[in-house]
């Protein structure tokens, strides 16, 4: 049973390249080409495993789990072709980030508690999601509002440990990497939003029926 | 129903399943939850001076665990003496639990095994590092830090340390991350990811998240040569697909350290959570004691702890105190790690394997024929044209009897000839071939016609003994079959008696939820059939 056995591989690489191939799509789906997607995932997945970059006061952002996906979300708000597009995906951000913000005080500090079983790692995603098809039935929106709330999530922490008087406790934007909370919750959010959506358009006669 | 409609159910259940797959269940009452009081995963301040622990109970309601963990239905735990256990009812601070089955673990390649399990690759070498880290700092414990809880660097820092040293004076290289994961709230799991992932980086052995328990003391407090000792508790969390594989883990873990010091695991918990367990099969969340412990004891629990896991991942060489003469048996001093591909582990992560491929599969499936409309009527128009090829099939294969007696007859003519050429052009080609290629193939030859003559040799030996077997399964076998149906029929009484008990306190309700249906039922239709009345009524004035 060593990290390095075969099995243990095998289960590692399997669930990491099933994540990634759902990253690729989720890029996908936000109006960049296979080949784009494919190099961003590449880029991502090797960002993530340099060095964090300090930013001073405990404060580190990870390129491949904070840098570049910012920088995808950047392009997306600004590849918007109307202001109301361009409002939506920081506001789903910022109203995600503020509902996980409160459930994670309201709610039990260890997962598994009864009647609440959606662990935290999912919760930002699943927020985003929501919210994202809530304002708007938009991808672009649930990408930027995991992503963004995630990073907001963060920066809170930071903030709430600098008040307290906790000057040098570390926080990496995006420490883990392309595995790292910010890109699960931007790739489920946008999963979210689709099935959502899609199946919406479907039971409603949708827009495109083949016809 | 309209195939546009049937498609969308598809792509629905499709991902549905994935979603649920990976996200877990989601409860719907999550909110009436929150609203009430009972939330805090840890125990009120209030509920431990009162101490209103969780006791989990079997069915002869004998106390089996005390924990501060809130459990709920579904939980699993493995008790001290292998006992699976199962929560079915939570009354209060009372949880209920039926026993499952009984769990052998039995380590590969000791005395009680059959002694023929050879480890799977030989090849795999550890890299004799262990990582340490906590996702909750503020954990403490009240006899030696004076509160249970401190904001900042809490007690259990000092029992990662402890957990450290006893490692690294066997020589083994243990990194333990100190990063605090403040503030302490819900989110720490998720600021924890990013130190798991960064100490996985360096590629360790194994992975323990190192917590404390909220229990009464004597629920961890045993005492060894007159020294007070906390036992210590694995947590498995079942939120994630690879869980398998980590339950696997932590039951061997428990089983090597039974071997060795019986007692100190206290039972590992099977719960819902992902505890970053998913980043890797080696991870597992230990608690050690609990807040009524003293702190000294959970450092002397901790570093027998790592006896433990030393001897489990390197093997016996590795135990300092002379604990291995504890292992009768393993003379061959291989680490029981060394072992476990084959088994349980190898089933656990098949399964994994192969329920991760097939939800992905189904997903793909899923957002495929949604996003393309023709597929499904082209998959069906497939299907519905199947009984047609099939009905052709009955001719092709008469035609090819038919046939078959001229076929033979052609082969059978030709074949000296193919025989000759194929020869020929074999031995063309094996000139061309290198040098050492040709006396790999001469080596693998001899090999090959040594092999088949040893087998030819052994093959009535083989005989007989196949034979003798054969007889005395045979003997075996009306025995075995009754055992079997006894077993069956106890499943089944027990199943039967099960399904009675809740029909029983189910019936009531039941027959209460009807009564109210029908009334409602009657409200609601002497409203409409007054609506249909009254319209009736305008109707027929209007056509007057």
């Amino acid at each position: 049973m060593y990290a390095r056995a075969p099995g243990m591989m095998l289960i590692v690489v399997v669930t990491a390249i099933i994540f990634l191939y759902l990253l690729h799509r989720a890029l996908n789906r936000l109006h960049m080409d296979k080949k784009t997607a494919l190099l961003l995932v590449g880029l991502m997945y090797v960002g993530g495993y340099l060095p964090s970059i300090p930013l001073g006061g405990g404060l580190a952002v990870n390129l491949g789990g904070m840098v570049i996906p910012l920088g995808i979300c950047v392009y997306l708000v600004i590849k918007a072709p109307e202001l109301e597009q361009k409002i939506r995906g920081p506001a789903t951000a910022i109203i995600a980030a503020a509902l996980v913000w409160s459930l994670d005080r309201l709610l039990p500090v260890n997962p598994g508690a009864p009647g609440y079983e959606l662990d935290p790692l999912y919760l930002p995603a699943a927020a985003a999601g929501l919210i994202a098809y809530l304002l708007g039935r938009s991808r672009r929106a649930s990408f930027i509002g995991g992503v963004g709330a995630v990073l907001l999530l963060d920066l809170s922490a930071w903030i709430e440990n600098m008040l307290r008087g906790f000057r040098n406790i570390p926080i990496i934007l995006g420490g883990a990497g392309v595995f790292d909370v910010a890109l699960i919750a931007g790739v489920i959010a946008v999963m979210l939003a689709e099935l959502i959506g899609e199946v919406r358009e479907r039971v409603g006669g949708g827009p495109r029926t083949g016809e | 129903m309209r195939w546009q409609n049937r498609r969308v159910y598809v792509a629905l259940f499709c991902a549905l399943a994935v979603i649920f797959y990976w996200l877990g269940p989601f409860s719907l009452n999550l909110f009436r939850q929150a609203l009430d009081e009972e939330i805090l995963d840890e125990l009120l301040e209030q509920e431990r001076q009162e101490n209103l622990y969780y006791r989990l109970v079997d069915e002869d309601g004998y106390c089996i665990v005390t924990t501060g963990r809130r459990l709920k239905p579904g939980d699993c735990y493995l008790a001290e003496d292998n006992r699976l256990y199962e929560v079915y009812a939570v009354e209060g601070y009372l949880a209920r639990a039926r026993f499952k089955e009984k769990i052998e673990l039995e380590l590969p390649g000791g005395e009680n095994s059959s002694g023929n399990l050879t480890p799977a690759l030989p090849v795999q070498k550890p890299a004799y590092s262990i990582a340490i880290y906590h996702s909750h700092n503020a954990e403490s414990y009240v006899p030696s830090d004076g509160t249970d809880s401190i904001y900042g660097r809490g007690g259990i820092h000092d029992v990662g340390v402890a957990f450290k040293e006893s490692l690294t004076q066997k020589g083994i290289e243990v990194y333990h991350s100190e990063r605090l994961h403040l503030p302490h709230d819900r989110g720490a799991y998720r600021r924890s990811r990013v130190t798991a992932q960064q100490l996985l980086k360096k590629r360790p052995d194994a992975i323990f998240d190192v917590h404390r328990d909220a229990a009464p003391w004597d629920a961890y407090a045993v005492e060894v040569d007159g020294e007070m000792v906390t036992r210590i508790q694995i947590v498995v969390g079942l939120s994630h697909p690879g869980a398998a594989a980590n339950k696997e883990y932590a039951f061997d873990l428990k089983g090597c350290a039974d071997r060795i010091y019986p007692g100190l695991v206290r039972g590992v918990f099977l719960i819902w959570g992902g505890y970053n367990q998913d980043l890797s099969p080696l991870n597992l969340l230990l608690e050690v004691g609990a807040h009524t412990n003293s702190k000294e004891a959970a450092m002397h629990g901790i570093s027998l702890f790592g006896d433990v896991v030393a001897y489990y991942f390197y093997g016996p060489s590795y135990l300092d105190n002379g604990a291995g003469a504890a292992e009768p048996g393993r003379e061959d001093g291989r680490p029981p790690a060394l072992y476990r591909d084959a088994g349980g582990i190898l089933n656990a992560i098949s399964g994994t394997v192969l329920g991760l491929l097939l939800t992905s599969l189904g997903a793909a499936l899923g957002f495929y024929f949604l996003n393309n409309p023709g597929a499904l009527e082209d998959l069906l128009s497939w299907w519905e044209r199947a009984p047609q090829r099939l009905a052709l099939l009955p001719g092709r294969f008469k035609q090819f009897v038919l046939n078959f007696p001229t076929l033979a007859r052609n082969s059978w003519a030709d074949f000296p000839e193919n025989l000759i050429y194929n020869w020929h052009r074999l031995r063309q080609e094996a000139s061309a071939a290198p040098g050492w290629a040709k006396a790999a193939a001469q080596k693998w030859g001899r090999r090959a016609a040594g092999r088949i003559k040893i087998w030819i040799r052994e093959l009535p030996w083989r005989w007989r003994r196949s034979w003798t077997l054969l007889l005395q399964e045979s003997r075996e076998l009306p025995a075995f079959l009754r055992h079997r149906l006894l077993k069956g029929r106890e499943r089944l009484e027990h199943t039967a008696s099960g399904l009675g008990r809740m029909v029983r306190r189910a019936w009531p309700l039941f027959r209460e939820s009807l009564r109210l249906a029908w009334h409602r039922t009657l409200v609601e239709g002497a409203h409409w059939a007054a609506l249909i009345r009254e319209k009736m009524a305008m109707l027929r004035r209007l056509r007057t």
